[in-house]
């Protein structure tokens, strides 16, 4: 009998320290309380929760020796876990924290009343520290939630990027829609221009053709009286009608200079290579006849050759040297020297003659159209000659200047650019 | 005037000018035989032996043509055009005698088959000698087609 007894408290003993071994290998803490909260037994893992040797946490108060919080708060004694369990008579589970110096944990604890005799109630805490899934849950919860204010950003930038999209494609039909307009606008005024210009062709037109009629039968008929009635025509007489025809004459000049004038702004340009010696030296045989009783020298140095309009460049050539025969009329030798050279991307010709020159505070003057520097009774002409000069200049893209003194000739530079260089 | 033998048909709507254009023909005496048409219509019906001038029956046409070019009704160029669409008529050299300088009338006279183009001068003696010198040069010195 005492033997079957040692024999089974030896086998209990021994069952005992396996469970003890095995509860102390689990991570849960198991706390077992009577239902004053004294500690009547705990597993290996609980010593270490408490932070003190099992001795003295045997027989302790569970409130005291694991003061617990929610939220920051104390937990009450009547609220802590194992009076809960006591109270309601039923297992509750629940989170709280536990302040152990400055280092915090965070306990879930589940407390279940048991009865192992009647009306001898204890509570079963077992105990299980979260902090690091809590703190996992809340790097989650915060990665979770910051993805999701990134979504929300994201969306937001998403929306704007629509919105910024939209209004691009606004500011797009709008560019659109006025370009369309300017369109528009620019081919109604195109149109304009063209009636316009349509109609100030016909306007010379009409003029060469309704004024030159009168003006011939004017010189005309001038003519015929002088020619068939002088006989009974004093001198006198006979001047007027001089004065008339010549002035008929010079009225049909103006004309002609005024379409020119007019022509050269819009006529259509024939860029060719042109050559500037020949033009020179059948400009001064067009020029001669009108000075046929004096002696020019021309002096024509080589010229390079020209890239623009034949027909205008003759005509620029032919104003100038005929400029220059005139003003050289008083000169008992007149002499016009012609010359040019080229140079990086353009090609620069002058005119000089030994006349009577012009005083430099009335260059501005020169080129204007109907501007004299001289009566028209020592110098004949219509006063538009350089000023047609100076439009075939800028036809050209060129550039034009004059340089005089009184009594000392004037010389007349003009420029225009090379092939490809305009 | 004389609508049987003419030499010249001077096709001219301003008085003046033809007048004095006469009297520079006369000058080198060939004033006699000349026709003068008012218009372009009436031109073309003295041409073509029709309406006023269906009586020139079968006579010759002119030897040369003056034409300006503005004229009443049958413009100047639709003249030049008629007379040069003719078999009968095309021979005929036609001289363009006009104040115009345009390009795009010179251009378009020639195309048509104009035989020369002549831009009226105001100055009288240079206007004369045009007039004296194209009625010799094709009346006398140009050797006709027969």
């Amino acid at each position: 009998m005492g033997e079957r007894l040692e024999q089974a408290t030896h086998e209990l003993r021994s069952a005992m320290g396996k469970m003890d071994l095995a509860l102390g290998a689990i991570e849960e803490s198991i706390i077992w309380v009577d239902s004053a909260g004294r500690i009547q037994w705990c597993n290996g893992p609980s010593d270490r929760l408490i932070g003190k040797p099992h001795t003295q946490v045997l027989g302790g108060e569970i409130s005291r020796l694991l003061p617990l919080a929610q939220n920051g708060r104390a937990v009450a004694q009547e609220l802590h876990p194992f009076n809960r369990a006591l109270k309601n008579s039923a297992p509750a589970t629940d989170t709280y924290e536990l302040q152990q110096g400055d280092r915090s944990r965070l306990l879930e604890i589940s407390a279940t009343p048991v009865e192992l005799e009647k009306g001898q109630r204890s509570v079963v805490l077992v105990t299980r520290d979260v902090t690091k899934r809590k703190q996992s849950e809340e790097v989650l919860k915060r990665q979770a939630e910051e993805l999701k204010n990134e979504r929300v950003t994201a969306l937001s930038l998403a929306e704007d990027a629509q919105e910024a999209q939209k209004r691009a494609l606004k500011a797009e039909e709008e560019v659109k829609r006025l370009n369309e307009s300017l369109e528009r606008r620019v081919s109604e005024r195109t149109t304009q221009l063209e009636a316009v210009n349509r109609e100030l062709e016909a306007f010379s037109y009409s003029i060469s053709h309704d004024l030159e009629a009168p003006l011939r039968a004017i010189n005309g008929f001038s003519n015929v009286l002088l020619e068939d009635h002088s006989s009974w025509m004093n001198e006198e007489g006979q001047r007027y009608l001089r004065l008339i025809r010549e002035n008929s004459r010079k009225m049909s000049e103006l004309i002609n200079d005024i379409l020119l004038f007019n022509q050269l702004g819009s006529q259509p340009m024939e860029l060719t290579q042109v050559e500037m010696s020949g033009l020179v030296k059948e400009a001064l045989e067009e020029v001669r006849p009108k000075a046929s009783n004096r002696r020019i020298q021309l002096n024509a140095k080589d010229l390079p050759p020209a890239w623009g309009d034949r027909g205008m460049i003759r005509r620029l050539l032919l104003e100038l040297i005929s400029n220059a025969v005139k003003f050289t009329k008083e000169k008992e030798t007149a002499v016009i020297e012609v010359g040019g050279r080229s140079e990086a991307g353009r090609c620069l010709y002058y005119v000089k003659d030994n006349g009577v020159g012009f005083d430099m505070q009335y260059v501005q003057k020169l080129f204007k159209a109907f501007q004299r520097l001289h009566s028209e009774e020592v110098f004949e002409g219509t006063g538009i000659g350089l000023a047609i000069v100076r439009r075939i200049v800028n036809r050209h893209a060129g550039e034009i200047r004059a340089e005089g003194k009184v009594g000392e000739g004037a010389t007349f530079s003009f420029a225009f650019p090379q092939r490809g260089a305009r | 005037m004389e609508t049987g033998l003419v030499d010249i048909l001077l096709v001219e709507d301003n008085q003046n000018d033809a007048e004095l254009t006469l009297r520079a023909l006369k000058k080198v005496n060939l004033g006699e035989r000349v026709f003068v048409a008012r218009d372009g219509a009436e031109a073309l019906e003295f041409l073509f032996a029709s309406g006023a001038y269906s009586d020139r029956g079968a006579v010759a046409g002119p030897r040369l043509v003056l034409l300006d070019l503005k004229l009443p009704k049958v413009d100047g160029l639709e003249v030049l055009r008629r007379i040069k669409g003719n078999e009968a008529t095309r021979i005929i050299p036609v001289v363009i005698l006009t104040s115009s300088k345009e390009q795009r009338d010179i251009s378009e006279a020639y195309r048509l088959g104009a035989n020369s183009y002549i831009a009226k001068e105001v100055d009288f003696n240079k206007f004369s000698r045009a007039i004296a010198e194209l009625g010799l040069y094709w009346l006398f010195l140009n050797q006709p087609a027969r």
